[in-house]
């Protein structure tokens, strides 16, 4: 699904996802690319039609030669992802469970090794608010349920989650905010399932606490010939360090 | 006396008298360039000199430490106040070295300063009410914001008025004295808003049903928020419909977007549930006697004359 495909002079390269299908075609010394959201059949493929559907806006990208190869490269958004569970998590006091939840993912379009487009988003877009009406923060919305298992549809990024309580009371967690810059993307080449990094939130009296560990996903869960499809884009190090800088900016009123 | 001692005594004054005239104006230069008057001189260049160049370096700093933290103009108007503080600062310090009385001058200032204000009363009440606009935050300039009757974008915040161009692209300039004693709405104050939509549905209407459909539509739409979810408020009974509230959350930017999305989304899906957005009925409950009068007798007209009988 992720790896390199010939750009065939006849036809419409198409990765087909859950609920986005991506056309691409050669148009002389560049490609047109196009987007479809009406979910398909044979999602979690790569394949070359012959007439692509009727009714795309295709954008044309010059290249200024001939275009020969083109893969998708799986990227962990930009925005912050709020997790919607549905239904709510409920833990006990002083007790820890773990799970799957599962998130959007997105991808850069790269031709030739050159990269075209940026964040093309594989599944319906919905953006959700996480904070006051008067202060908060814009994030994509992640309506999951916390599953035993890795369940993502092609086109999105199923991550490995792990929820502590550590307070004497029962906690109902509804919404989680997830930032996805120190999350890094596993999979196979040929494969749709794509896993992110794994979560650790921690509830306690101070408040929630998410934290990223980043390393290979067990071979049982991701299949034998994982490697990193998308490396995490700071580092939890600098992701604390621009963090406590933010934090100190806000109290010094800078 | 002869006529040439006479003579003599005239050509003896005429030699005299530029060398006289030289020495007074001598005299008198000396007095003016006195090593006192000197000084004085020397002190008011200093304090003109370096009381300026203060002046300066004040109205640089003070612009550097407000700016970015101040809204609008206010850094410009901070600026400004220290510059002409410093000024007068200076002035004052000058007429002191230079030995001017200032109490004179300031009585006549004062008078000055009566007149000016009531001329200037109105002039006055902005300004003042443009440091109160400034410092209580309520807008920027950018912002979308209703005062009274009037909608606009704010273009600038002046210190007398406030000038706002409507959507229609027409300048308004609202004094600030009026803003201070209008309600001013801020519609863009926040990074994202309720956008309302009362609906009223026909009596009957299962209004479960209705929900249903209205956060489908909701969740369809690519501008609303899926967080925080939508409102919904069965509001209670008109006089010909069942009155909703349905106040979805989207980005303040998204606002114009969504309500031309949702608003025929509404009413064709309202149309293809067999949900019925009602308008106003009357109905009208009794029994209508018809009484028929009896013919008039009357002569046909004649053809071509005369007007057909109206009926009423």
């Amino acid at each position: 699904m992720w790896e390199e495909r010939a750009i065939p002079e006849r036809g419409t390269l198409a990765w087909r996802f859950s609920e986005r299908t991506v056309f691409l075609r050669a148009s002389g010394s560049g490609v047109e690319v196009a987007e479809d959201a009406s979910a398909g059949a044979g999602a979690g493929t790569v394949a070359v039609t012959r007439a692509s559907p009727a009714g795309l806006s295709w954008r044309r990208i010059a290249l200024g030669r001939k275009p020969e190869l083109a893969r998708l490269s799986p990227r962990v958004p930009e925005k912050p992802w709020l997790v919607l569970f549905s239904p709510a998590l409920e833990l006990a006091p002083r007790t820890a469970t773990a799970g799957w939840i599962r998130a959007p993912l997105s991808a850069d379009l790269v031709v030739d090794g050159l990269p075209l487009l940026r964040e093309l988003g594989l599944c319906a877009r919905k953006t959700a608010w996480f904070g006051s009406p008067q202060n908060g923060l814009l994030c994509l919305a992640a309506g999951s349920a916390f599953t035993e298992s890795p369940s993502a549809a092609p086109g999105a990024i199923a991550l490995p989650l792990a929820v502590r309580n550590d307070t004497a009371e029962r906690v109902e967690l509804a919404r989680l905010c997830v930032y996805g810059d120190s999350v890094g993307a596993w999979g196979r080449e040929d494969g749709p399932l794509v896993i992110g990094d794994s979560l650790e939130c921690t509830v306690s009296d101070a408040g929630t606490r998410v934290s990223t560990r980043h390393g290979r996903p067990r071979p049982e869960l991701a299949g034998p010939d994982t490697v990193e499809l998308a490396a995490p884009r700071q580092n939890a190090q600098d992701r604390f360090f621009a963090r406590s800088v933010e934090l100190l900016k806000v109290i010094a009123g800078m | 006396m002869n006529g040439t001692d006479i003579a003599a005594e005239a050509a003896e004054t005429a030699a005299g008298a530029p060398a006289e005239s030289a020495a007074s104006l001598l005299e008198a230069l000396r007095g003016f360039v006195s090593a006192e008057a000197l000084t004085t001189a020397l002190k008011a260049a200093a304090i003109l000199v370096i009381g300026l160049a203060l002046v300066r370096l004040a109205a640089l700093v003070t612009g550097k430490l407000t700016r970015g933290r101040l809204q609008g103009r206010g850094s410009d108007l901070a600026v400004r106040a220290v510059r002409y503080a410093g000024f007068v600062l200076v002035l004052v310090n000058l007429f002191d070295v230079l030995g001017i009385n200032l109490s004179a001058l300031l009585g006549a200032a004062g008078i000055a300063g009566v007149a000016i204000g009531f001329a200037a009363q109105t002039s006055m009440s902005n300004l003042i009410s443009g440091v109160f606009l400034l410092s209580e935050k309520a807008f920027d300039k950018g912002d979308v914001i209703q005062v009274d009757a009037t909608v606009g974008v704010v273009e600038t915040v002046d210190l007398l008025s406030v000038k706002l161009r409507t959507f229609d692209n027409r300048l308004i300039r609202i004094p600030n004295e009026t803003m201070v004693k209008s309600n001013i709405i801020n519609a863009t104050r926040y990074p994202i808003r309720r956008v309302d939509f009362p609906v009223g549905v026909a009596y009957g209407t299962d209004l479960a049903r209705a929900r249903e459909v209205l956060m489908e539509l909701a969740a369809a739409s690519p501008w609303v928020l899926a967080e925080p979810e939508p409102l919904f408020i069965a509001d209670g009974f008109g006089a010909s419909a069942i009155n909703l509230l349905f106040g979805p959350w989207v980005r303040k930017e998204d606002y114009l977007a969504v309500k031309n999305e949702l608003v025929p989304a509404i009413a064709k899906r309202f149309d293809e549930e067999g949900i019925v957005i009602a308008f106003q009925t009357l109905t009208l409950n009794g029994s209508v006697e018809a009484r028929v009068a009896p013919k008039p007798k009357a002569a046909p007209p004649r053809a071509g004359v005369g007007k057909p009988a109206r009926r009423s």
